[in-house]
């Protein structure tokens, strides 16, 4: 056994490993996108007039929330097949972690919203705006700005966690890296190339962030010298 | 309804042992890697506002790459690939130090954000009462930082019993896999992920209760200043006009 | 000022009570304030001052009586005075506030800020709205800050554009709640001059809010001194702050002068 990196090996696996990196990115924006739409969905409901809609909702994301990822992913996997609702892995991957963190996106929008002042939608009554021009002149515009990073961090988390639906057999990288080492009895290689994979991830992932709150929110919160 | 709730009794009276030790194996679990994860962080986190600038960037780079990496890397990297570089640990050791690295990265920032965020004011009235630097760390600094950590602390309990979970994949028998192993076992996965679940998300609850009774008690110790400035990241940064600042 | 007193009034509170949660934050209030009129209205902290003018904007709801706006009823009757009346929205249309903290659209310039309303709201065109902004903006002196974010403006700065930006709606009815009380002691005096020409050269009726006394007794018509959700004292500005009959009006207005 060869008692420092291989990187020979390495370099072979590399390209099986990078393909699998692109599963797993797809598979990460794919949630994320039906994430947003639950979140959104739930933050709605939420405010619907009807209490015990709105509490029950409440307690679904807590709920969701406090229990782990993978407790729920397998929960789908073996449950739904038994209600006769037969998904592939990746689907159910998918669906698993769109509900997760949907219900964080949820939250994130819902204290998005809460931090803007008051003032603003005393303003907009004051002025005579409609609900329907408050919301989507005013109020989500200013929004936006406040979501963007904790969203793109989740973006980011989401991403991560991949690693746990190859226990229920998606092909994404922890999968096929596991198998490389199965197969050629060395973890050490395909293991590090992941991690450094998933610290690039985080770097560029990073640096996506901050270059989407610089072109959002740059213009109207950069302060000039005024000239009194 | 009544079958189900049949069903649930039943499965806990036929499994019940099986969960009980998974729920030990997991309390177990989450205790060593937060006391660790504790320790860690505190000598991190005041390194990462250390005057010495080899050290801050030593902390800082600790921070980023446990950040960067997910918690699971580090497990199934601790459990699968250290031992080919003459380093073979067990699975409770594996997961205990992945957990602890991990989560004491983002602990880190936490212990250095409030520690900034404590009012500048409150450094310079302990000097000119006298204070050495020790002393006004101890005594004035840190136990604001504390009442102010304790919101993020009290999440960060409950990030930490989530990801004791991930130590079912690097093949610790604790809760997520007790339950895995009852589901593979009978055909009917619904009441036992349900149980699961709920164990996890009583502990969790019993977590934030004893978190919020914690951070109630030392609430006291934070100035108005402190909360307010506290408080102004998490609301808007529109708030007065005189206090805007440029952003980053 | 005589001939005001014989116009019709505008603004009539109808024992109006307003509580927030147990808290009785207006009791019983009774007021009329005649077309035309300026009224300050002044008070210790917790009295209600805001809270008079924030329900006549319908910014919060009554729990008893009825305010009434050029004769017509402003709260639902059936409601208890918890539900806005059909005509509210109309109603609204004719006051206009200006608020402490601004409250401009920070993701605005300042031209945009002034012309968004009447662009929503009263549909004009782009074009007329920008333009009928120019002038407000001009008429506050700050016709060159138009392209000026609210971040880059000074608190008087903002404090004008949020003026401009209520009258560029055209109310009759103008609310203004301490409007200087966030400014900087050299930015006040530019927001005041503002407010002394909308009082003195056009026909808005006015309520103001105010700690300033020096502008309450140069513009107003009438003082209302609120203490406890009530109007202890109401008179002209010459009896109320030379020569206040009650007690507590004496004793605010010292510890104001003493400030």
């Amino acid at each position: 056994m060869k008692p420092w990196f291989d990187f020979g090996f390495a370099l072979e696996i590399l390209p099986r490993l990078l393909s699998a990196t692109w599963i797993s990115v797809v598979l990460a924006v794919l949630s994320f996108a039906l994430a947003v739409m639950f979140g959104v969905v739930l933050l709605l409901l939420r405010r619907v007039k009807f209490r015990l809609v709105g509490r029950s909702v409440g307690a679904f994301i807590e709920f969701i929330r406090s229990t782990p990822l993978i407790v729920q992913v397998y929960c789908l996997f073996f449950v739904l097949p038994e209600a006769g609702i037969i998904l592939d892995p990746y689907t159910t991957g998918v669906l698993g972690l769109s509900i997760h963190y949907g219900c964080y996106m949820s939250e994130v929008f819902r204290s998005g919203l809460d931090s803007l002042p008051q003032g603003q939608r005393d303003a907009s009554t004051a002025l005579g705006f409609s609900a329907r021009d408050t919301y989507l002149r005013i109020i989500v515009p200013q929004t936006i700005p406040r979501i963007l990073a904790p969203s793109g961090n989740f973006l980011i988390y989401l991403a991560k966690s991949s690693p746990i639906l190859a226990t229920i057999g998606v092909a994404e990288i922890m999968f096929i890296a596991k198998d490389i080492g199965q197969e050629n009895f060395r973890y050490l290689e395909p293991m590090t190339i992941v991690g450094i994979i998933f610290l690039i991830l985080s770097a560029v992932g990073a640096r996506c962030i901050r270059f989407a709150e610089a072109a959002f929110g740059r213009n109207w919160n950069q302060k000039e010298v005024p000239d009194v | 309804m009544s079958t189900f709730f049949e069903k649930i009794v039943a499965l806990l009276d036929v499994w019940g042992y099986l969960l009980f030790q998974g729920t030990l194996v997991t309390l177990g679990l989450f205790a060593s890697a937060l006391a660790l994860q504790i320790a860690l962080a505190l000598v991190v986190g005041l390194g990462l506002i250390s005057r010495n600038k080899i050290v801050r960037i030593l902390c800082s780079t600790y921070v980023e790459i446990f950040r960067g990496l997910s918690t699971i890397v580090i497990l199934f990297w601790a459990y699968y690939a250290l031992p080919f570089l003459g380093v073979k640990l067990s699975a409770w050791t594996a997961a205990v130090l992945g957990l602890a690295l991990s989560h004491s990265a983002y602990m880190a920032e936490y212990i250095r954000s409030t520690i900034q965020a404590v009012p500048k004011g409150q450094y310079e009235a302990a000097r000119v009462l006298g204070m050495n630097d020790r002393q006004r760390m101890r005594y004035i600094i840190f136990p604001q930082a504390l009442a102010a950590i304790m919101p993020l602390f009290g999440n960060e309990l409950v990030m930490l019993l989530k990801a004791t979970s991930y130590a079912s994949l690097i093949t610790l028998s604790e809760l997520t896999e007790a339950g895995r192993s009852i589901v593979v076992r009978t055909f009917d996965a619904l009441p036992a992920f349900l149980i699961v679940l709920t164990i996890y998300y009583l502990i969790a609850q019993a977590l934030i209760f004893l978190n919020n009774l914690i951070e109630f008690r030392i609430s006291f110790w934070r100035t108005s200043e402190g909360i307010d400035r506290a408080n102004a990241k998490r609301n808007s940064r529109l708030l007065k006009p005189k206090n805007l600042e440029v952003r980053r | 000022m005589s001939d005001k007193i014989r116009r019709p009034p505008a603004v009539s509170f109808r024992s109006v009570s307003k509580l927030f949660g147990n808290l009785r934050v207006l009791h019983n209030l009774d007021l009329d304030v005649v077309e035309g009129e300026h009224i300050s209205l002044i008070g210790p902290s917790g009295s209600g001052k805001s809270t008079v003018l924030r329900v006549l904007m319908t910014l919060e709801t009554i729990q008893e009586g009825q305010i009434i706006v050029h004769g017509r009823n402003l709260w639902d009757d059936y409601g208890k005075g918890s539900v806005m009346s059909p005509h509210a929205s109309e109603i609204r249309r004719q006051i206009g506030m200006v608020f402490q903290s601004f409250n401009l659209f920070p993701h605005m310039t300042a031209l945009h800020n002034i012309a968004e309303a009447p662009m929503r709201v009263l549909r004009l065109s782009k074009d007329e709205a920008m333009l009928s902004a120019e002038e407000l903006l001009a008429m506050v002196g700050l016709s060159e800050k138009r392209n000026s974010y609210p971040a880059q403006l000074s608190g008087g700065q903002q404090q004008r554009v949020a003026i401009a930006r209520c009258l560029a709606m055209r109310p009759k009815i103008l609310l203004f709640d301490e409007v200087t009380s966030a400014l900087d002691p050299e930015t006040v005096g530019e927001v005041l001059a503002v407010i002394r020409r909308l009082a003195s050269e056009q026909d808005f009726t006015i309520l103001m809010v105010t700690h300033q006394m020096n502008v309450a007794r140069e513009i107003s018509d009438r003082i209302l001194f609120l203490h406890g959700g009530r109007i202890l004292e109401d008179g002209p500005p010459e009896q109320i702050l030379d020569d206040p009959r009650e007690d507590r009006t004496r004793s605010f207005l010292r510890a104001i002068r003493e400030a």
